[in-house]
């Protein structure tokens, strides 16, 4: 396993304002399964939006997500990729541009971009949750060839507000753009933790 | 009209991706900046910016400059798309001098006629720069930047002297002797028998010119027929190809209305040798090569109007 930071966009809309996307840095950031099977407490929905977590669910949420979009237990991250480029040497799309193109839909209205951090498993295993799927990496996912270039990585049921470092807002321009009431365009979570205090770097005792 | 014809509802959605990665350009270097490492690992003077950060960041920008430009081009927006390009080469020649910035501004230099470049066995030269290939790349990346550039070479003046890669191995270093060897070996390089570049039988591109000459001077009319077949069948395939790739994409609807706007849909390469052939006056090749369909009339377009602005 190995950690990963992540960045999630997610448009400005009537019911998702900035008070929706501060929030989301107490309450995780959930996937569309477990909010459409909670209906109100998130427990209740655990158990369907679990068992819809395998390997035919996570092809329709990269490749089909038109149609599966507000029941897929997946939630999509980026964390950028580095392609060929047709003239020689790389061409690197970086996750703040597949976030701020999601967050804005691409650039026509404002948005939220949340930098997070999931561990990732270096196998395909779409049926566990608590580890995520890095769906840009070929190696692992061929199928997932048409969309390769959003870096994604799909995280599963929620990402944790502990793993939540902060939010930005920016505009349809993708400038920073002030949270209403508070003069700053990023805010940051008191509840985060580090995922250094997960890593196997170890410490002297002194 | 240079427009590379799809299906609804492509064009919308390639204007709109197209701005969106202006929008992206204008903002690269904040938004990288915001959304990157920690600012701790920024400012700590036991950790410097992260490696390659320095060399990453005017890359995504640039790149995204010419993704831009590549579909303003594809929507007849070619003045847009000059421009475009005009301000990533201003970022390129304000970059390193390593192979992934020399090779775009090489090529788009020459693409737009801002550049003259020479592809020597011995090294690069672009205006201001003449370096041998082993001081600022690997053999592999000169491999993979080869082709683009020897055809940047061939739009760039008469191969003898712009390609003369092609000609001569006698000072090539080993990363070009290598790489060279590949190239000599490929299809891609088969088309530079258009340019009325070629060696009698029995001699090949690594005899010099004069032994070629000395030994078989009779033999060369033969040879230049030879070449052109085979240039004439390379080119065909590579238009085949390119052709062959957006209908793929075009008859994938998935593919084609989500991947296609930001993958690379203008056969770069492909544009270059095109324009080579105008520059040089070959283009008569292309009489014998009827295009296969949209795809190859648009880049034969694209090649034209890019060659009459120039003139």
């Amino acid at each position: 396993m190995h950690i990963q930071w992540c960045l999630k966009g997610i448009p400005e809309y009537q019911r998702f304002s900035d008070v929706a996307a501060v929030r989301l840095l107490s309450d995780g950031i959930a996937s569309s399964a477990l909010h459409t099977a909670a209906k109100s407490p998130v427990m209740p929905g655990y158990g369907d939006a679990h068992s819809a977590l395998n390997g035919k669910a996570l092809d329709d949420h990269v490749n089909n997500y038109a149609v599966v979009g507000h029941t897929t237990p997946y939630i999509s991250l980026s964390a950028g990729v580095v392609l060929p480029s047709p003239i020689g040497g790389i061409t690197v799309l970086p996750a703040w541009q597949t976030a701020a193109e999601f967050a804005t839909r691409s650039g026509t209205c404002a948005g939220y971009i949340f930098r997070c951090w999931c561990i990732v498993s270096p196998k395909s295993v779409p049926e566990i949750a608590g580890v995520a799927e890095e769906v840009r990496n070929l190696n692992i996912f061929r199928q997932f060839w048409i969309f390769q270039d959003e870096g994604e990585i799909a995280a599963k049921l929620i990402v944790p507000a502990r793993q939540i470092e902060c939010v930005h807002k920016i505009d349809a321009s993708l400038r920073p753009s002030n949270f209403s009431g508070r003069g700053k365009s990023r805010i940051d979570n008191t509840g985060f933790v580090p995922p250094d205090r997960l890593s196997n770097l170890l410490e002297v005792i002194v | 009209l240079s427009e590379l014809p799809g299906p609804e509802p492509w064009r919308r959605r390639l204007a709109e991706r197209a701005r969106f990665l202006q929008l992206c350009a204008e903002e690269a270097s904040a938004l990288g900046g915001r959304f990157g490492a920690p600012v701790l690992f920024e400012t700590t003077e036991a950790l410097p910016r992260a490696a390659g950060r320095d060399i990453m960041a005017p890359l995504v920008r640039i790149d995204l400059l010419i993704g831009a430009a590549e579909l303003a081009f594809c929507l007849n927006e070619t003045e847009r798309a000059l421009g475009l390009i005009r301000t990533a080469l201003s970022d390129i020649r304000n970059s390193p001098t390593i192979m992934m910035f020399l090779a775009r501004r090489a090529y788009f230099g020459v693409l737009i006629g801002e550049e003259v470049i020479i592809v020597k066995d011995r090294g690069l030269e672009l205006p201001g720069f003449a370096e041998p290939w082993g001081s600022f790349a690997t053999g592999n990346e000169l491999l993979q930047s080869l082709a683009p550039l020897v055809y940047a070479g061939l739009a760039s003046g008469p191969p003898e002297i712009h390609a003369q890669i092609v000609m001569s191995a006698a000072d090539a270093d080993s990363v070009a002797y290598s790489a060279r060897l590949v190239f000599m070996a490929s299809s891609e390089a088969a088309v530079v028998g258009l340019f009325n570049v070629a060696r009698p039988r029995a001699f090949s591109f690594f005899d010099t010119p004069s032994l070629a000459r000395i030994y078989a001077s009779d033999k060369y009319d033969e040879a230049f027929a030879e070449a052109r077949r085979l240039g004439t069948a390379a080119l065909t395939m590579m238009e085949h190809a390119y052709q062959r790739r957006i209908d793929l994409l075009q008859f994938n609807g998935v593919a084609w209305n989500s991947s296609a706007p930001k993958a690379s849909i203008v056969d770069w390469p492909l544009l270059m040798l095109h324009l080579a052939l105008l520059r040089r006056e070959c283009a008569g090749v292309l009489e014998a090569i009827p295009p296969m369909g949209g795809a190859a009339r648009f880049i034969r377009r694209l090649a034209l109007e890019l060659f009459q602005s120039r003139q």
